[in-house]
């Protein structure tokens, strides 16, 4: 077998070592958004392997240090969980008060400590309106559509999106609270 | 994903929105655009109110501001999830899907030049990556074994002796070392192979009675450096000597 690098392998290498270098960065995080949204350790993984897939297709493009390349593959395990949670014909609707009631413990073992990290994102969003609050819960976490959301709730349309309009300008104050002021109210 | 419906959101995540719908003249602003930016950022628009949207985006510099925030805080929203441990042996299935990938690209050439996924790239070379993936996928095991055992990189190891030997990283993702030209080590003594990373600490990798042989390596050495050493006896938690070989992983 012949052991010489071709003409294309340092270029190989080096998107082999971007690619590694994002997975270390992120798959923790990658991994614990998937979980959270889908509650189901298996498809999780399918999710975020999926990711990493299309992040190594992006080839070189790819930099494991910006913010926005993390911030781009957070983005596609969130879309993907949510496809997956919409493609189920019937999927029971979880929010964030759900969290820390784990399924089950023996295929999630470190359910206990997620579930109190997971009660953060949990207190950040309690700086909203408690109707605010739920809608974004139900948009953002359990990936219903604003019929569906109008729907389970039994309001109409309309203000369902007036809710969800106010509840991100709420929270982009909660945030800058949190981080700086880094984004207008 | 299931189409373009997330699309635009996470365009802005990245930047690239901006560019992609520039502002065309000024439109009336009203509170029900103002609430479908907040469905559009949460990728909750779909068929006609998206096609309406984005179009009434293309002439409305407010909604284009509240499209950029909003994106901007759901991105920083998702950075507050709390992590998770995948369960064990992700890495390895995720390093031979990539092989895999890998492969593919180089059976197919001409979608190798195209890119994907990264926004900004062409939206449907994903379908057809994953249509080549499937392919390999269902071909032969024979087929695929070889391809793993493909050698993806070579990378030589420096020393006073021993100028032959190198490590080799496959297309699984496996790597070896390959040690020539090193000699029989004295009687009782052994080579052993080391994995060094930047803060000085070292990882027994393996060890051989012999000076030529490959010694396979169980663990990913990509970025890292990997010593050879002469050790008069069974290797213990650190070198006793000094390196015959060296050579850093990642730095071609």
């Amino acid at each position: 077998m012949a052991h010489g690098p071709g003409r294309s392998d340092p270029q190989i290498l080096k998107r082999l070592e971007l690619f590694d270098a994002l997975y270390e960065a992120q798959h923790r995080r990658a991994f614990g958004l998937a979980y959270l949204l889908i509650q189901d350790v298996q498809e999780a993984e399918d999710v975020v392997q999926e990711a990493f897939l299309t992040a190594w297709r992006a080839g070189p493009r790819l930099d494991p240090e910006s913010a926005m390349s993390r911030a781009w593959l957070l983005a596609i395990v969130r879309n993907r969980a949510i496809d997956l949670l919409r493609s189920r014909s019937k999927h029971p609707v979880r929010t964030l008060n759900d969290a820390g009631d784990p399924k089950s413990s023996s295929d999630v073992p470190v359910e206990a400590e997620r579930a109190m990290e997971a009660k953060a994102v949990s207190q950040m969003l309690a700086g909203l309106a408690p109707e605010q609050r739920q809608v974004l819960d139900l948009a953002y976490f359990s990936g219903l559509t604003h019929t569906q959301i109008a729907s389970q709730l039994g309001l109409p349309l309309g203000t369902v999106k007036g809710r969800l309009r106010l509840a991100l300008d709420h929270l982009r104050v909660v945030l800058s609270t949190q981080t700086g002021p880094t984004l207008p109210a | 994903m299931s189409g373009p419906r997330r699309w635009p959101a996470l365009l802005r995540i990245a930047g690239g929105f901006r560019r992609a719908i520039p502002i065309r003249r000024s439109a009336p602003h009203t509170p029900a655009h103002g609430e479908a930016a907040a469905l559009y950022a949460l990728g909750m628009l779909e068929g006609e109110e998206l096609s309406v949207f984005e179009q009434h985006l293309q002439n409305c510099r407010q909604c284009l501001q509240l499209v950029d925030l909003d994106c901007e805080m759901m991105a920083q929203l998702v950075t507050f999830v709390p992590d998770g441990d995948p369960p064990p042996g992700f890495k390895s299935r995720l390093t031979a899907r990539v092989a895999m990938e890998l492969a593919a690209e180089e059976r197919a050439p001409s979608l190798r030049r195209t890119t994907v996924g990264f926004p900004g790239g062409v939206r449907w070379a994903g379908s057809l990556a994953a249509t080549v993936c499937v392919m390999l996928w269902v071909g032969s095991m024979f087929g695929q074994q070889m391809t793993l055992r493909q050698v993806l990189v070579s990378v030589p190891m420096h020393g006073e002796v021993g100028s032959g030997s190198s490590v080799v990283i496959h297309r699984s993702g496996a790597a070896e070392v390959e040690l020539r030209g090193l000699g029989a080590p004295p009687p009782g003594a052994l080579y052993a192979v080391w994995l060094a990373n930047s803060d000085g600490e070292y990882t027994l990798l393996g060890t051989y009675a012999e000076g030529d042989g490959t010694c396979p390596l169980g663990r990913s050495v990509l970025g890292g450096t990997l010593v050879v050493t002469l050790e008069p006896g069974p290797a213990r938690s650190a070198p006793t000597s000094e390196p015959l070989l060296a050579a850093t992983i990642g730095s071609p």
